[in-house]
C-alpha cells in the first residue's frame, strides 16, 4: 500500500505538461545537445539530460521553450550563467583562470615531445 | 639529478594541493546575483490571488525565503523565521516565495507553523526561481531598499548564521 | 561471535603483513637461513587470514546480521540473495576488504613465480614491500575503516543497498577492476625492489606478464563499468569523463605505456629509467583513484560516503609509498647509457607512443583537479565535463593512433628500409575503406571521417602480420598479442566514432497505439502496466520496435522504485546487435494517457566494449606464450 502511494507520488512528480516532442528535428538535436552540457546542480556530477531531479526537469523544460522561442545556443547559456554561475555549464569558459586549462594540450604536447628528443639523441 | 628529482616535486605539489581540498571543501554555489536587482516577475499571492510584480517587494530592506512545504529543511529554519518576524527589535520583513507547491498543502503549513511572511508568492512552475538562481530550497536573500540583491544563504537559516552573516550587511545598508 | 573472530583474522593478517615486510626488509635479513620460505608461508597465512575474512563478513550479510553496522548500512533482509554476496563490496569498509584481499592474493601469485625465484634478492625485497603496502591498508581498515564494526541497538531491518548497485554488474565489475588497480602494485614493488637491490633491469622481463594481467583486468573492469552505465543509468550515455571514471583510466593509459616500455627494457635493456617511473606511477594513480574516491574532495555518483578524515588517511598513505618511491628513483637510478637511436626504429616509436599516453594521462588529470584547484585559490567553482574532455583528449590521442600503426612496421634499432612501401597501401586502403560509412551511414564531418580513417588503420596494420605471413596463423601466433591489441582498439574507436556521428537521440510523446520513428526504425507503445518485483514496484511500458514495417522485438522499459529508498530508478527498454543499438527509456506521464519517451538509435555502440574483450584477449594470449616461453617477440 505504502509502496503504491510511493510509485504513485512518484510518477505524480513527473507530470509535465509540455513534452519535447514539438521540436523539429534541428531543434531537437540542439536541445539533446544543450541538455548534456548543462550541469544539475542537485545532483552528485549529472547532466540535465540524465537527472530525474525537479530541478533537472525545469531547466531542461526552461531549454526547450528558449529554443522553441528562437533563442541561440549562446543567449540560452548566458541565461544560465547569469543565475547559476560557472559552475552549471560543463564547458569551461575560456577566460584568464582556464588558459592553461585549455592551452594544456599543446602544453603538455610540447613538454613530453621535447623531452623525447632528448632521451633519443 | 635534478630531472629525477621533478617527478618527485610536481608530485608533493600535487598531494598539497589535495590535502588543501580535503579541508577547504565548501560546497555552496555563489551566486551570480549579489549586487544586481532581483529579477522580474508577476506572481500570484498564496492567499489573496493577487497578483504582484517584483516592484511589489521593493521599498525597503527585507529577505526574500524560498521555500516549499516538501523541503524538509525548510520546516527546520521555519521556527526561526517565525520568531524572527515577530522580534520586534528588528524590522525585516520577511517575503515568502512558495516554490512549486501545492496551495492548499502550503496554506495548511502556514496555518500550522505559523505565518512569518509579510507576502507569500507562489512559483508553481518554478520560472521565478530560476530567475533567483535557486537550485535547493531552502534559501533567503537580503535585498535592500532598491531591490538589489547582497547576500544569499542556501539551506535553514537559525540564529547563529543570521547574526553572523546577515545582521552585519543590515547595518551597512542603514 | 562471527564479526569477532573476523576481527581476529583481520589483525592475525596484519601481523603477517607487518612480518612479510620485516622479513624482507634489508639485506641483513635476507642473509637468514630460511627466510625465503619463511615469508613464502607468511605470504599464505595472509592470503588465507584474509579469505576467512571475507567469508564470515560474508556469512554475515547473509544471515543479516544487522548488529554488524556495516551489514544494517548495506543489506536488508528483502534483498535477493545475489546481492547480499555483492554488497559485501558495496560500501567503503567491504571493499576495502577486497582491495586488501586482492593484493594478498597477487603477493601470494608473485612468490608462486618460478621464473622470479632465480633472482632471490629482487623476489624477497618485492614481497617486502607488497608486505608494507598491504599493512599500510590493513592498519587503515582496523583505525578508521573496520567493516566488523558493531552497531547496537540492533536494528529490525537494515537500510538496504542503494538501488543502482542492485544489478548483476555490480558482482564482477568492482572485483575486476580491484584486480587491475591493485594488480600494479606488482610492477610498482619489482621496479622499486630492483632500484633497491640490483639495479639493473633484469625487474622488466618479470614484471611484463604481471603488467600484462593488471591492464587485462583494468582493460574489463572499465569497459564493465562503461556497459554497466549504459544500461542501468537510463539515458543512454556510455562515458561521462567523470572523476571516478577517469581515475580508472588514467592508470590504465599509464599501464598501456608501461606494457610496452617493459618490451623495450627487457629486450633492448633501454629505457629502463623510464619504465621504472611508469610502474612507480601506475600503482601511484591507482592509490590517487582510491583517494579521490573516498575523500569526498570530488563530486561523483560514484563516490563512496565521504570522509575527510578517511581522505586524508589515504592521502598520507599515498603520499608515503609514491613519495618513497620517487625519492628512492631520484636517489638510485642511474643515468641511462645513451644510445644513438633513429627515430623511426622501435624503440623510438614505442617510445613516442608512451608520450602520448602520458600526455594523455596528464590531460585527465588535469581536467579532473582543476575545478579544485581554482576553489582553492578562491578563484570561484568551474565544472570540467565532457565537453571540454573530449575535445582535448584528440590532441594526444590522433597522432597516437598514427604512430601505433607505423609502429608495427617498424624494426629494432634502425629504420625499416621499405617503411612508405610498407605502410602507403594500408594508408589507401583505409581511406577507400572509410568512404563506405558515410555511404551506409549518411553524411559525415571531418572529424568522423578522421575517427574512421584512424581506427580503420589501427585495424588493417593491426592485421597485416597475418597477411605477410599468408594468413598462418602458426606463423603469426608470435604476434597475435599485438595483433589482438591493436585490432581491438581500433574496433572500439570506430565504435565511439560511429556512434558519436551518427546515433541520433529523440525524445517524443507517445500514447497508446502511437508510434514514433527514429532513423529507420518504428517504436509502438502498446500498453503501459504495472508490476511488483522482489523489493520494488515498477510501472512498465511495452514498445514494439520494426524496421521497415517489419516486426523486430518488444522492449519493457520500467520505471521503479524500491523499498528502501525513495530514488525512482529508470530501467531503459534495450534492442541490440552487433550493429546496432535501439534505446528507450520512460520519461514523463504528460497526461492525457500520453507519455513522454526518450528514443535512441546508436550504430556500432557495441563496438566500443567488444573492442576492450578483444584487447584482453590479446593480452591473455601473451601471458601464455611467455609461459609456453615461445621466445618474445615484442
Amino acid at each position: 500500500m505504502i509502496r503504491m502511494a510511493t510509485l504513485y507520488l512518484f510518477m505524480l512528480s513527473c507530470i509535465s505538461s509540455i513534452s519535447a516532442n514539438e521540436l523539429n528535428t534541428n531543434d531537437q538535436m540542439r536541445y539533446q545537445s544543450l541538455i548534456q552540457e548543462v550541469r544539475c546542480l542537485v545532483c552528485q556530477n549529472q547532466s540535465v539530460a540524465e537527472s530525474n531531479a525537479e530541478l533537472a526537469k525545469d531547466l531542461r523544460r526552461e531549454i526547450k521553450l528558449q529554443i522553441q522561442d528562437g533563442k541561440s545556443d549562446i543567449e540560452i547559456k548566458k541565461y544560465l550563467l547569469d543565475r547559476y554561475g560557472e559552475f552549471i555549464l560543463y564547458e569551461p569558459a575560456f577566460t584568464q583562470k582556464t588558459l592553461f586549462l585549455w592551452f594544456s594540450p599543446i602544453i603538455l604536447l610540447l613538454l613530453f615531445i621535447g623531452w623525447f628528443r632528448k632521451i633519443g639523441n | 639529478m635534478t630531472r629525477r628529482l621533478l617527478p618527485l616535486i610536481i608530485f608533493f605539489v600535487l598531494m598539497g594541493f589535495l590535502a588543501q581540498s580535503l579541508f577547504d571543501s565548501d560546497s555552496e554555489l555563489p551566486s551570480p546575483l549579489i549586487g544586481k536587482s532581483i529579477p522580474e516577475f508577476s506572481l500570484e499571492n498564496l492567499l489573496t490571488q493577487e497578483i504582484h510584480s517584483e516592484e511589489d517587494i521593493i521599498g525597503e530592506i527585507s529577505l526574500v525565503n524560498v521555500w516549499a512545504t516538501w523541503c524538509v529543511g525548510c520546516e527546520i529554519e521555519h521556527e526561526f523565521l517565525v520568531e524572527l518576524s515577530q522580534d520586534e527589535s528588528i524590522d525585516l520583513p520577511i517575503i515568502g516565495l512558495n516554490w512549486k507547491d501545492d496551495d492548499q498543502l502550503a496554506k495548511l503549513w502556514l496555518n500550522q507553523l505559523g505565518d512569518p511572511y509579510s507576502i507569500v508568492l507562489k512559483d508553481p512552475e518554478g520560472k521565478t526561481a530560476i530567475d533567483f538562481g535557486v537550485y535547493g530550497a531552502p534559501e533567503t536573500f537580503l535585498i535592500d531598499s532598491d531591490g538589489i540583491i547582497h547576500f544569499k544563504h542556501i539551506g535553514p537559516l537559525d540564529r547563529e548564521i543570521f547574526e553572523r552573516d546577515i545582521l552585519p550587511v543590515v547595518g551597512e545598508l542603514n | 561471535m562471527i564479526p569477532e573472530l573476523g576481527q581476529i583474522f583481520l589483525v592475525a593478517a596484519l601481523a603477517s603483513a607487518l612480518l612479510q615486510f620485516v622479513g624482507g626488509i634489508s639485506p641483513l635479513m635476507r642473509k637468514i637461513e630460511n627466510i625465503e620460505p619463511f615469508i613464502d608461508r607468511i605470504t599464505m597465512f595472509q592470503t588465507m587470514s584474509l579469505l576467512i575474512c571475507f567469508a564470515l563478513l560474508t556469512t554475515s550479510f547473509l544471515q543479516d546480521d544487522f548488529s554488524v553496522l556495516y551489514v544494517a548500512s548495506n543489506s536488508n533482509t528483502a534483498l535477493p540473495i545475489g546481492y547480499k554476496f555483492a554488497a559485501v563490496w558495496g560500501g567503503h569498509e567491504g571493499s576495502l576488504l577486497l582491495w586488501v584481499l586482492i593484493l594478498s592474493i597477487w603477493t601470494l601469485l608473485l612468490s608462486k613465480d618460478n621464473a622470479l625465484k632465480s633472482s632471490p634478492e629482487l623476489r624477497i625485497q618485492s614481497l617486502s614491500i607488497l608486505g608494507l603496502i598491504s599493512l599500510g591498508f590493513l592498519v587503515f581498515i582496523l583505525y578508521t575503516s573496520n567493516p566488523f564494526e558493531r552497531l547496537f541497538p540492533i536494528p529490525l531491518q537494515g537500510r538496504g543497498l542503494n538501488p543502482l548497485l542492485q544489478d548483476p554488474a555490480l558482482v564482477i565489475h568492482p572485483p575486476t577492476l580491484y584486480a587491475g588497480y591493485v594488480g600494479l602494485a606488482v610492477p610498482f614493488s619489482l621496479a622499486v625492489s630492483s632500484l633497491l637491490t640490483v639495479n639493473n633491469y633484469e625487474w622488466a622481463k618479470h614484471a611484463r606478464s604481471w603488467t600484462i594481467l593488471s591492464w587485462m583486468f583494468l582493460t574489463g573492469g572499465i569497459a564493465l563499468g562503461s556497459w554497466w552505465a549504459y544500461y542501468e543509468l537510463g539515458w543512454g550515455g556510455w562515458w561521462f569523463w567523470d572523476p571516478v571514471e577517469n581515475a580508472s583510466l588514467m592508470p590504465w593509459l599509464i599501464a598501456t605505456a608501461l606494457m610496452h616500455s617493459l618490451i623495450v627494457t627487457e629486450k633492448r635493456g633501454l629505457f629502463n629509467g623510464f619504465s621504472t617511473l611508469l610502474a612507480i606511477t601506475a600503482f601511484s594513480l591507482s592509490l590517487l583513484g582510491t583517494f579521490l574516491v573516498r575523500s569526498g574532495v570530488l563530486i561523483s555518483v560514484h563516490s563512496f560516503a565521504s570522509d575527510p578524515q578517511r581522505g586524508l588517511f589515504i592521502l598520507v598513505l599515498l603520499a608515503f609509498f609514491s613519495g618513497s618511491a620517487l625519492m628512492i628513483y631520484s636517489l638510485k637510478q642511474k643515468k641511462a647509457t645513451q644510445e644513438k637511436l633513429h627515430p623511426l626504429s622501435r624503440e623510438s616509436l614505442l617510445l613516442l607512443n608512451n608520450v602520448f599516453l602520458c600526455a594523455s594521462a596528464g590531460l585527465v588529470l588535469i581536467g579532473t583537479i582543476y575545478p579544485l584547484i581554482l576553489e582553492m585559490l578562491d578563484l570561484g567553482k568551474i565544472s570540467v565535463g565532457p565537453p571540454y574532455f573530449n575535445f582535448v583528449i584528440l590532441f594526444p590521442f590522433i597522432p597516437l593512433l598514427i604512430t601505433i600503426g607505423v609502429a608495427v612496421f617498424s624494426n629494432w634499432s634502425h629504420a625499416s628500409k621499405s617503411l612508405v612501401k610498407k605502410i602507403f597501401p594500408i594508408i589507401m586502403i583505409a581511406i577507400l575503406l572509410s568512404l563506405l560509412f558515410p555511404f551506409i551511414y549518411g553524411l559525415a564531418s571531418l572529424m568522423t571521417m578522421v575517427g574512421v580513417i584512424l581506427a580503420l588503420w589501427t585495424i588493417l596494420t593491426g592485421i597485416s602480420p597475418l597477411i605477410r605471413n599468408q594468413f598462418s596463423i602458426n606463423k603469426s601466433m608470435v604476434y597475435m598479442p599485438m595483433m589482438l591489441g591493436h585490432i581491438g582498439l581500433g574496433l572500439m574507436i570506430l565504435g565511439i566514432t560511429v556512434t558519436s556521428s551518427y546515433g541520433i537521440t529523440f525524445d517524443d510523446s507517445m500514447g497508446i497505439e502511437q508510434s514514433s520513428t527514429v532513423g529507420d526504425y518504428e517504436f509502438k507503445l502498446t500498453e503501459i502496466g504495472r508490476r511488483n518485483g522482489p523489493n520494488y514496484l515498477a510501472q512498465y511500458a511495452s514498445i514494439e520496435i520494426s524496421k521497415d514495417g517489419e516486426y523486430i522485438e518488444t522492449v519493457y522499459p520500467e520505471k521503479r522504485v524500491y523499498d528502501s529508498s525513495t530514488m525512482g530508478m529508470t530501467e531503459a527498454g534495450i534492442e541490440a546487435n552487433l550493429f546496432r543499438d535501439l534505446f528507450i527509456a520512460i520519461g514523463e506521464d504528460i497526461g492525457g494517457g500520453s507519455w513522454s519517451m526518450h528514443l535512441q538509435y546508436k550504430p556500432l555502440l557495441r563496438l566500443i566494449w567488444y573492442g576492450p574483450i578483444v584487447m584482453m584477449m590479446g593480452g591473455l594470449i601473451r601471458v601464455f606464450l611467455s609461459k609456453r616461453s615461445i621466445g618474445s617477440y615484442q
